[in-house]
Formats: structure tokens, sequence, C-alpha cells
């Protein structure tokens, strides 16, 4: 939590109070149009900037957990305005019960003798926040084993302190002109001692960051109860593995590429009751979440027995779109999961609102190979379908700022550094000494936009300010660190590759390395 | 004589939160406003040496007011306050003219420094 302190905050929580009231109310008030009229874009933005606004208020008074569960409401308002996501009954009625909860947790400020209020009750439904196994209110009884709450950012900052010693001991490694055997004993049976203490940490952090999938599970059964009947669709819902423990982040990225994979098997895969009984089937149809771990991965499945991939359609509209070449032979899985991946790919012959226009599985493909993984289908006509994400356990994310440089795209860690002092847009005359990174990375010549000398980031690394400059800065995102063997004498510019948010690779610059 | 300043934020309880830290620190706070266009409204009228501006706010937002700002005044300095989580947004703020950002909620130190080096 940053530097409040500075401030006397006892003088603001009045102020706090009636503001914060205002805009629980603003916020109720908002949800209530959006009932009657759910389409209502004006009511969208209003109940935003509400749940924004005291997010800002609670953060700055030091209220965490009031903070968190605004940011919550905020993430899940954002694509509704942004008109990638529709309000539904159900999600309504959800957003309706957090903004009660948030405007009982303005009250409890209010009072001087409660404390700020406690993070969001594990058993309150719809939380959208992943909180870690040791916050389970309900340890078993008998169970000898002391559970303790943690803040889910502390485990991120753990993890990306882990991150900066696994890059310092290799930039380490490589510094050693003769490697290490060329050491003499002590120092080389320190090294190895570091190395070795410093994986078993690393690991230990890993699976501190363990979460049970059935935290993601959680809202699935609502969401194919509403899809299924909007569709007109019988559907039996199985999840599987619900106790299977996967890294924090890699929980929260994959939901959404499971909540499209879901729809899809309803929407495409399962046929309606009367189709099935045609083909002499149960009525109902058949759908399966399932987890498991399998050495080193997490294998997510989506598994249904509706009426299979028509392998022929797909390929025809392969070749009419010129995906495949006109004499391509019957596609087998992988060649299948090959054509449908392309992006906009879609053989409905009306493309519906449920699954929504082109977002078909090559989005799901981004989001496996983003966190390193891979994606797998498996389908029989009239049988069912099975799109399998494998992947893997133990996973890097960092914080880092996109900027292009020499016409490339790189993405710079802010865990890299030691302090992120200043993002120019117009890079001011006399700063700390700059380091133009096109003539470090090897790239092609700066090619700043016109009228413009460039962008830069002032940091500190290794003890020293200097300002990176760069073309422009096109973002931020919390990038998933492949890491990657540099042969010795190869540049050390990097700290590792990453898959950006459109499906491009970037590599990621070693600041430290470079300054 | 203390630097003017203009507080922009939609909510009361962040510009008095904010002023006090300005003020405490000796400047001077001319104006503050609720929404993008007073903003803009108030930045021609009252001219001040800084800017600081939220980016979420009704009736036009703050990298709106920044655009508008600086295409009256090129030298405006304005600093852009982005809560967390909004960090893309600064890049297209600093596009639209804001010279720095500070990240909400305030460190006190840390808003005085963007200030600081804002005002050059």
């Amino acid at each position: 939590m940053t530097d409040v302190t500075a401030l006397d905050l006892s003088r603001y929580l009045d102020l706090f109070v009636s503001e914060g009231r205002e805009h629980a109310a603003a916020l109720g008030a908002a949800l209530l149009e959006l009932d009657a009229a759910p389409t209502s874009a004006d009511a969208v933005t209003r109940a935003f900037r509400a749940v924004h606004t005291v997010k800002g208020m609670a953060a700055a008074m030091g209220f965490d957990a009031l903070a968190e569960r605004a940011h919550a409401l905020e993430s899940v308002l954002d694509p509704v305005r942004a008109g990638a996501e529709r309000i539904t009954p159900s999600l309504l009625a959800h957003l309706l019960e957090e903004a009660d909860a948030l405007a009982r947790d303005i009250d409890a400020a209010a009072r001087p003798s409660a404390s700020p209020p406690t993070e969001a009750d594990p058993r309150e439904p719809g939380g959208a926040d992943v909180t870690p196994p040791e916050a389970r209110a309900n340890a078993p009884a008998g169970d000898a084993t002391r559970y303790v709450r943690v803040r889910a950012n502390r485990l991120d900052g753990l993890t990306d302190l882990a991150s900066e010693v696994e890059i310092a001991l290799r930039a380490l490694d490589r510094a050693l002109p003769a490697g290490r055997a060329a050491l003499d004993d002590p120092a080389r049976i320190a090294f190895g001692d570091l190395t070795r203490a410093f994986r078993d940490l690393r690991d230990q952090i890993l699976t501190t960051r363990m979460v049970p999938a059935g935290q993601l599970f959680a809202r699935f059964p609502r969401l194919v109860r509403e899809t299924a009947r909007a569709l007109g669709k019988d559907v039996d819902f199985v999840l599987d593995g619900a106790e299977v423990e996967l890294d924090r982040s890699v929980l929260d990225q994959v939901g959404d590429a499971v909540m499209h994979l879901l729809r899809n098997a309803i929407d495409h895969g399962i046929e309606t009751p009367a189709d099935r009984e045609r083909a002499g089937k149960a009525a109902r149809g058949h759908l399966t979440l399932s987890v498991q771990r399998e050495a080193g991965f997490a294998v997510v499945r989506v598994a249904d027995d509706g009426r299979g991939i028509a392998r022929d359609s797909v390929r025809a509209r392969a070749i009419a779109n010129g995906v495949l070449p006109p004499d391509a032979p019957t596609l087998d899985d992988a060649a299948l999961l090959h054509v449908l991946t392309r992006p906009g790919f879609s053989t409905a012959s009306q493309v519906t609102e449920i699954s929504g226009r082109g977002v078909g599985l090559d989005v799901v493909e981004v989001s496996a190979a983003a966190l390193g993984g891979s994606l797998e289908l498996r389908s029989v006509e009239g049988r069912g379908t099975a799109v399998t994400m494998r992947l893997p356990l133990s996973v890097a994310v960092v914080r880092a700022l996109l900027a292009r440089v020499g016409g490339e795209t790189f993405a710079i860690p802010f865990t890299h550094v030691e302090e992120t002092l200043a993002i120019h847009g117009d890079l001011p005359e006399a700063d700390a000494p700059r380091l133009a990174l096109h003539e470090r990375l090897g790239t092609g010549p700066a090619a700043p936009r016109r009228g413009s000398r460039g962008e830069g980031v002032t940091v500190r690394a290794r003890g020293r300010r200097v300002t990176l400059v760069v073309d422009e800065f096109v973002g931020q995102q919390d990038v998933v660190v492949k890491r990657f063997d540099v042969p010795r004498g190869a540049s050390i510019a990097f700290a590792g590759a990453t898959v950006l948010a459109d499906g491009a690779p970037a590599l990621i610059v070693d600041v430290n390395a470079i300054a | 004589m203390a630097h003017t300043v203009l507080v922009c934020d939609d909510a009361v309880f962040m510009r008095t939160m904010l002023s006090d830290i300005l003020q405490q620190a000796g400047f001077a706070v001319v104006g503050e406003a609720e929404t993008g266009a007073v903003a803009v409204e108030k930045y021609k009228q009252l001219r001040p040496d800084l800017v600081t501006m939220d980016i979420v706010m009704p009736d036009m937002g703050g990298i709106d007011a920044v655009r508008e700002i600086t295409a009256f005044d090129p030298n405006a300095k304005v600093v852009m306050c982005s809560a967390m989580g909004q960090q893309a947004l600064v890049v297209d703020a600093i596009q639209a003219g804001a010279k720095d950002f500070v990240v909400k909620p305030f460190q006190p130190s840390r808003v005085l420094e963007a200030v600081e080096r804002v005002l050059g």
C-alpha cells in the first residue's frame, strides 16, 4: 500500500463518507435504470464513473478492501462501457448485490470505532477477485493447519521480486568470463548454493500463488444456465477438478477463454432437444469443464456431446475464403484447429449474438499462447467436441510498458528497474543521461512520430538515473515472461520474450543489463 | 510569488486532498473544476501556471480537456492524475499534451515531485 501516512487522513473521513454515499446512491440509481433499459450507454457510463470515483477515494483513504471491491465492479463495467459485453439479467443481479455491499462498506467506514472494511467475505456470491486458499473462512473441523489471510497483491509483489532475482542470477552467470567451473571452490560452492536456494524459494512462492480452480468455476453454472435457456437448449453441466490449484494470474487470464468455449459449445455444439432426439440422443446435452494437472501443466478442457464440427463444411468454407488450397485433403483434428483459429472464421449460417461476431477460437488460442501454453481440438461428427488448453503451471507475470523502437515493439518491465521516475511525452532538455534504445537493441533507425523527438521513460537502474528513449509508447500490459537461454557472447539486452494482447511476440528489455 | 494551480477532479474529496497537499507546499490553488468542460473554461479564465487533471470526469473527460487546453495554449503545463489500472490512458494523455502524471492514491511526495518537475 502506498504511503498515505504523510497526510492526516482522519480529516477527510467525513468527506469520504458523505461523497462516497452520494456515489453509491448514483451507482444504485444507474443500475436500476439499466434494469429497465439494459442498453442505456449513459447509465453504464454513470455507473462506471461512480464506481471509479469510489475506488480512487477508498484507495486514498487506505481502505484497500473497499478499493478492491470497487475495482472488481469497475472491471465488470468496463467491457460493458466499451460495448464488448452486454447487461444480462444475471449480470445486473450480480452488480446490484455488489453495489449494496459497496454501500455497506462505505457506511461501515463512517463508524469511528470500525476498522476499515475487511476483505470480501469468501462466502459472498459473485466476488470477482480471486483470493488465495489461505483466506478460506471455513477450515474443516479438526484441521490442525493454521491459515493466514494474505493480500493478493503481496503475492504479486513477491513474484515480481523472484523474477528480478532470477534475472540477476542469470546475469551473474553470464558475467563470469570462463563460467562457474573456473571459480575457486568456495565461490563455486556458494554460487551453487545460492542458485539452489533461490530455485526452492521461487517454487515456494509459486506454490503460494496457487488457487483452486473452483474459484474460477463459481460463475460458470449461472452463465451456462442463462445461455442454454436463451438458446432453447437443455444442458447438463458438470464441473470437474474444482480443487485443482492453478497460479492465480493464469486463472484470472484463462477465465474469458473458458467462457467463450462454453458459449461456443452451447451455441454451436449442443443441438436442440428435438434435434438430439431425432439423432437418437438423450434430449439433455452434456457439457463438461474439467481441470487437471499433468506433469507441470494445467489442462483445462471444455467438452460437449453435441453435433461435433462439420469438417467438410469447414473445409469448403476455408477453400472459399482462400485459407486452404482447392485440393486440400480432408482435415484432421490439427488441421481443423488451424483453420478454425484463422481470425474471423465462422461457419455458422447466422453469427449469433451469444457467441459474438468473429470472436472465434483465434482469441482462445492467443490467450493460451500468451500464457505460454497451447490449444488442442478433438471432434467427432455427430458425437461431440473437446477443446483443451494446456498451460504451464509456473508463470512469471510482470507489468511492462510497451514501446515502439526502430519500428518494432518491445516490453520494458516496471519491475526490472529500481524505480520508474517519469514518462515523458516530450523529452525534457536537462535530465538524466539518455540511452537511445534503438542503438542498444540493434533495431532499425529510430522512427518517432512526425514532429516528435521521441518519448522517454526515466528510470533508476543499478543506482543510476537514465532516460530510455523510444519512438513512442503504445500502452502498458501485464506480460507473461517466457524465458529463453541466451548463448554466451550474444546480446544480453533481453530478459525474455512474451506474447502481446494482439498475439504478436515481443522481446522484454533487460534494463539492468543495458543501463 | 507562489505558482498558481487549477485542480480538476469530479470528486470533492479528491480536489480537497490534492489542494491541501499543494497548499501545504506553498502553491496557490486558484481554481477547481469538476468536469472537463469547466476545466477548459477556467483555464482560459485563470491562466494558471499548472493544472492537475483527473482522467474520468463527466461532461468531457480529462484527456479531451488536456487536448483543448493545449490547443488553446501550447505551453500549458498539465499533470494527469490517473487511477491504478488506467495506465494505458496515460500514454493517450501524454500524446494529448499532458507533461507528466501521478497515480492515485496520491503520495504527497510524488505529487510535489511531478509538479516541480513540470514547472521546471
